[in-house]
């Protein structure tokens, strides 16, 4: 495992000298913070985009950890973030996943919109809990996942979007966990969807009912990313970043001492995935393995939740004082 | 082998000369108090004042209506570090349990409250936590100390990392790695899986206590003793070095009513500054003959392997004979228990400074002694193990002896009294009555010895148990110092759990082995678990034993002539002695249940410590044989007596305070109807009133379902004496009441009328009533 200090990331050398392409994977670069919010906008707790010209950032304001709290979205065109209105009464917004055609968020209190050309389109979900992500395979096929984390009797959340309405889908019977909720969902096709949360929890779905596969790890598994469907990473760790990655067969799970907590995973076409991390933690886990390499994002000691990449090998990660009492501030940093 | 080249002119030059040592770096100067419990004397001014408050905050008593719970292991910080003094680490009767699920992958799921097993719950929770659904590890842990963790903090990563051999590159056997949290090098904690002291206290205030709190503020921890500010940080070309103080942590919540953070943001402050501004143990400023041979042979068998003298930070080098490295300990010592990197065999190499006055020892606190540790010691350790064995016995003790060098061994004490304590003077609380003469007095000092002491399972304690020794649950009010009241109440940490099953018609039936369901168990002995047919929990808050002679004393005659059981009077109050059946009748026990001192102190030996006694005629309680591996009876009958004469001479409680018109107030509510100052015909030698009629009454309102213990049914409780209020909250039998108002709002079916007349007491009136209660 190849692991480098923080004091030493803040000159990235690429690993081969090349300029960073597509084809080549991704390589240690360095970040800029394009955007710090105050507390009047809170933290961010995702990003993604349809193009580098399109990206979305969502997260919000709370006045306490119980509480619903208060949506926010910024949205960036042409290289400037800007503010994007939300509806009022929004909660805090978790997650943001999209196609080109429909842009999905989830949040606080059982919260689902998409974006109906330009304006948004509120749902009703058979939930009150938060719901902490989302993946748009169809805009007849989304999947949202969540669960309160807060109360010991709370059962995950797994529900679905057909296009009209949303659809509760049971937990399937687990090896002895017992998750308060599910965090990320990812879908390679509409029968072979993914997702991870709590005590190390992983469950498939096949296109027609849920099923858990054994994780390796205890550890709570925060978010998920894939390229196809032998090559799916999961991350997380509360206080140690952990990193599971499935071959199609089997999950393998490893444990990276100086990573802090994974929050955010987003893979590259090919294979190596961008890492984002509590105290700032940005990072590269390198395709069909378990070699990472620390980088410095700029973002200090604040939780990067979210990272977002494109084909160009730009990345995006934001975040936010999450780890501190509210309110928040928040950041958003990209690679050069 | 041909040696490297540039070795030849050091070999060569100077053929006869021994080989240079390696020079050894100086320890730190001025990193040491004169005692334990003391603060670095490098403290600034300022400094000095937040020990002193953190020291407050480490003895605060939280309350459920501070937030305690909704579950808990304990009510304050003190509980469990506290031996020989605050900081310290605790005795057995203060392990408690891990939880987790060990599952088919390979991972482990830690279980309830973050893996801690709790015992007591509030808010409406279960009263005793069940174990999770599914869970197979539950396992053992002891307190660990805290002395010296601020300096240990200050060590820079690479000093840790120096150490390290993941793969045993050099075949010593022995490997090492370091555990991490939050992308650190992790430190503290038995498995090194903690980087921050903020963590390291957050955590357990959340998990044992159940009080939440906030991390702390970017101001706080710039003001620190380790600056750990973000601004701190990002100046710093070596950010992790700031990181061991307060790494940042999520704001914590729980279920119960009280609003969040329960902790307030600069009691943690307090908290966090005097736990970093403990003084580490000094070693002995000159070591014994035996010592010196000790140290040489303790780097003779390898226990430096992994004991290493010391780390070294920017003061020099700190002796805490730790790497802080996790290690494999082989499969007797293993847990099952993963923390981050650290397997279920894998424990950080505990620091032995201070080791004299840490025991038990290991981290489920299974070794009585340090030799006993040194034998359970396997996997890396085996051969460093083996070769102590091979040691003679002189050489064995020498090394023992060395690891007593290192720090403290002067306020060793076999119990929390200091050693050589002298009897306190009268009037001050576990003083005790006039004694005799010089031989009563000694023997007096047997027994509160035998009280204090912890009783270890060689000794026969187990195999279930609330507490190691008496003082275990008998130790209120704590002085200012630290000092103990042997003989004392206990606070909510120490009730007993008392249960059993009541049927739709009202009727209780206690489960086989008793209505007390035990805290705790010995090494390898699973935790007693309630099952579903166990509807019905009671605590037991522990009544102080101060003036129990006297209460013995009492006629029972007298107490026939105080009955009124069918309320011929008709003042609503009844009142019936609580009759054993035997010709005794019952005057000591939250139910009158125990009719004199040695059969209480043959009970609660047998009950609360797991230890057996003697067949002894005239007395009926206790158990004569239990099945650990002790030979029975575990305590002699000259044991006996010695505990029995020191608790049946303890002075009663006396008065903190005169409050005009309190004893007034007191008696126009009618509180006297069954807390009557003396109980008439026994006053004599009694040097201040009790506050009871010793009879069973029910205060409770109808209906409420109850415990059974003999004649006394359900809600039946004896007039609880009211002296000693002063020291001995919580109120009630089952601790229910923070504050003496509670406790007479609590009052309820007998009492209706005075609470009623308390309710309608002028307010300087009630005000006088609960000043008089509060200074008894």
């Amino acid at each position: 495992m190849l692991v480098a200090a923080l004091a030493c990331t803040g000159c990235p050398q690429p690993a081969t000298g090349d300029d960073p392409s597509p084809s080549d994977g991704l390589t240690p670069a360095s970040w800029t913070v394009a955007l710090q919010s105050d507390t009047d906008v809170g933290a961010f707790l995702s990003v993604w985009g349809s193009a580098p010209d399109d990206v979305w950032a969502v997260g919000g304001q709370v006045s306490s950890v119980m509480d619903p709290g208060t949506g926010a979205a910024y949205r960036r065109v042409d290289g400037d973030w800007a503010p994007a209105d939300v509806p009022a009464g929004t909660p805090l917004l978790n997650w943001v996943h999209g196609t080109r055609s429909r842009v999905w968020v989830v949040g606080n209190a059982g919260a689902a919109l998409y974006r109906d050309a330009d304006s948004w389109v509120d749902t009703d979900t058979p939930t009150e809990v938060p719901l902490w992500g989302c993946w748009v395979v169809a805009d007849d096929d989304v999947w949202a996942v969540g669960g309160d984390t807060f109360d010991d009797e709370a059962e995950p959340v797994l529900i679905h979007w057909d296009g009209t309405s949303w659809t509760n889908h049971p937990m399937p019977t687990l090896d002895g966990r017992n998750p308060a909720a599910m965090f990320k969902v990812w879908a390679a096709a509409t029968d072979d969807v993914w997702a991870v949360g709590d005590v190390g929890v992983i469950v498939h779905y096949d296109g027609q009912s849920w099923s858990q596969v054994l994780s390796g790890t205890g550890n709570d598994l925060i978010s998920l990313w894939g390229i196809g469907p032998d090559e799916v990473v999961a991350v997380g760790g509360r206080s140690i970043g952990t990193i599971a990655r499935w071959d199609g067969s089997t999950w393998t799970t490893e444990e990276v001492g100086r990573f802090a907590g994974l929050n955010g995973i987003w893979m590259d076409p090919s294979g190596d995935a961008a890492l984002a991390g509590n105290i700032g933690g940005a990072g590269i886990v390198f395709a069909s393995g378990f070699e990472t390499e620390l980088e410095d994002s700029g973002a200090g000691v604040q939780v990067l939740h979210g990272i977002y990449g494109f084909d160009n090998g730009e990345r995006i990660a934001v975040g936010g004082s999450l780890d501190r009492s509210p309110p928040y501030v928040g950041i958003i940093v990209e690679t050069e | 082998m041909l040696l490297p080249l540039a070795l030849f002119p050091a070999l060569t030059a100077c053929p006869d000369d021994p080989e240079p040592e390696p020079s050894e770096p100086a320890v730190a100067e001025g990193i040491f108090a004169e005692r334990l419990g003391q603060v670095v004397p490098y403290a600034t001014e300022e400094q000095q004042a937040t020990f002193l408050r953190g020291q407050e905050v480490a003895m605060k008593r939280f309350t459920p209506e501070d937030g305690l719970g909704p579950t808990t292991n304990v009510s304050f910080c003190g509980s469990c570090h506290e031996r020989p003094v605050l900081g310290g680490g605790g005795p057995r009767y203060r392990d408690f349990y891990l939880e987790g699920t060990s599952l088919a992958d390979g991972s482990y799921v830690p279980g309830n409250k973050n893996g801690v097993l709790t015992s007591y719950g509030y808010h409406g929770e279960v009263d005793r936590t069940p174990l999770t659904e599914g869970a197979n590890v539950v396992v053992h842990r002891n307190p660990i100390p805290f002395f010296g963790v601020g300096l240990i903090a200050e060590l820079p990563e690479e000093s840790i990392l120096a150490n390290e051999d993941p793969d045993d590159a050099d075949g010593d056997g022995i490997s090492g790695r370091a555990n991490y949290d939050r992308g650190f090098v992790g430190r503290f904690g038995r498995k090194a899986q903690t980087v921050s002291i903020e963590g390291f206290i957050r955590g357990p205030l959340n998990n044992h206590l159940g009080i939440t709190s906030d991390p702390l503020t970017e101001d706080q921890k710039s003001r620190l003793p380790i600056d750990s500010s973000d601004t701190a940080q990002q100046a710093s070309a070596s950010p992790e070095g700031f990181r061991q103080a307060a790494a940042p942590e999520e704001p914590l919540a729980d279920a119960d009513p009280v609003a969040d953070p329960e902790l307030a943001p600069e009691e943690l402050f307090d908290l966090v500054s005097f736990s970093m501004l403990l003084a580490p143990p000094a070693p002995d400023a000159e070591p014994s003959e035996a010592a010196v041979r000790g140290r040489a042979l303790f780097d003779q068998v390898n226990c430096s392997g992994c004991h290493v003298r010391g780390l070294v930070g920017e003061r020099g080098l700190l002796p805490l004979y730790s790497d802080l490295l996790l290690h494999d300990m082989g499969e007797a010592m293993a847990d099952s228990v993963v923390m981050q990197v650290a397997t279920g065999s894998e424990f950080r190499t505990q620091p032995l400074w201070g080791v004299a006055v840490s025991s038990p020892y290991l981290h489920d606190g299974r070794a009585d002694t340090l030799a006993d540790a040194i034998e359970w010691h396997g996997g890396e350790a085996s051969s460093s193990r083996d070769a102590y064995a091979a040691l003679s016995e002189d050489e064995q003790a020498d090394v023992i002896a060395f690891l007593e060098s290192l720090g403290g061994s002067e306020q060793r004490t076999a119990g929390l009294l200091p050693p050589d304590f002298p009897i306190p003077q009268p009037g001050t609380p576990g003083a005790p009555l006039p004694l005799a003469d010089a031989a009563a007095e000694q023997l007096w000092l047997e027994g509160r010895a035998l009280f204090d002491d912890d009783f270890t399972i060689e000794k026969g304690l187990g195999p279930v148990f609330n507490g190691d020794s008496c003082r275990a649950c008998h130790f209120d009010p704590i002085a200012a110092d630290g000092l103990r009241t042997v003989g004392g109440a206990g606070p909510l940490g120490v009730n007993v759990m008392r249960h059993g099953t009541l049927d739709a018609d009202g009727n209780f039936t206690a489960p086989a082995y008793g209505t007390i369901l035990h805290k705790l168990t010995t090494f390898g002995i699973p935790r007693r678990e309630h099952d579903d047919t166990h509807n019905l929990f009671e605590q037991r808050q522990t009544p102080t034993v101060l003036g129990l002679g006297l209460l013995e004393s009492v006629e029972a005659d007298d107490l026939f002539a105080l009955e009124d059981p069918t309320d011929l009077d008709g003042d609503g109050i009844l009142g019936v002695v609580h009759d054993l059946g035997d010709g005794r009748v019952g005057r000591l026990g939250w139910k009158a249940q125990v009719p004199n001192v040695r059969e209480f102190v043959r009970d609660a030996m047998t009950a609360e410590l797991g230890v057996t006694v003697p067949s002894e005629d005239g007395f009926t309680y206790g158990v004569t044989a239990d099945d650990d591996d002790v030979a029975d009876p575990e305590l002699t009958t000259a044991e006996i007596d010695a505990t029995a004469f020191f608790i049946a001479n303890l002075a009663p409680p006396m008065p903190t305070e005169d409050v005009a018109g309190g004893l007034d107030a007191f008696e126009a509510a009618g509180c006297d109807g069954c807390h009557i100052p003396e109980i008439p015909g026994s006053g004599e030698g009694f040097p201040t009133p009790a506050y009871t009629d010793l009879l069973l009454h029910s205060v409770a309102a109808p209906n409420t379902p109850g415990i059974d213990d003999g004649m006394a049914l359900g809600t039946l409780f004896r007039t609880a004496p009211l002296w000693g209020l002063s020291g001995s909250a919580p109120y009630l039998h089952d601790g229910a009441a923070a504050t003496v108002t509670d406790a007479i709002a609590a009052h309820d079916g007998e009492a209706q009328a005075s609470r009623a007349a308390f309710d309608a007491l002028s307010g300087s009136e009630q005000d006088a009533l609960i000043r008089f209660l509060e200074t008894r």
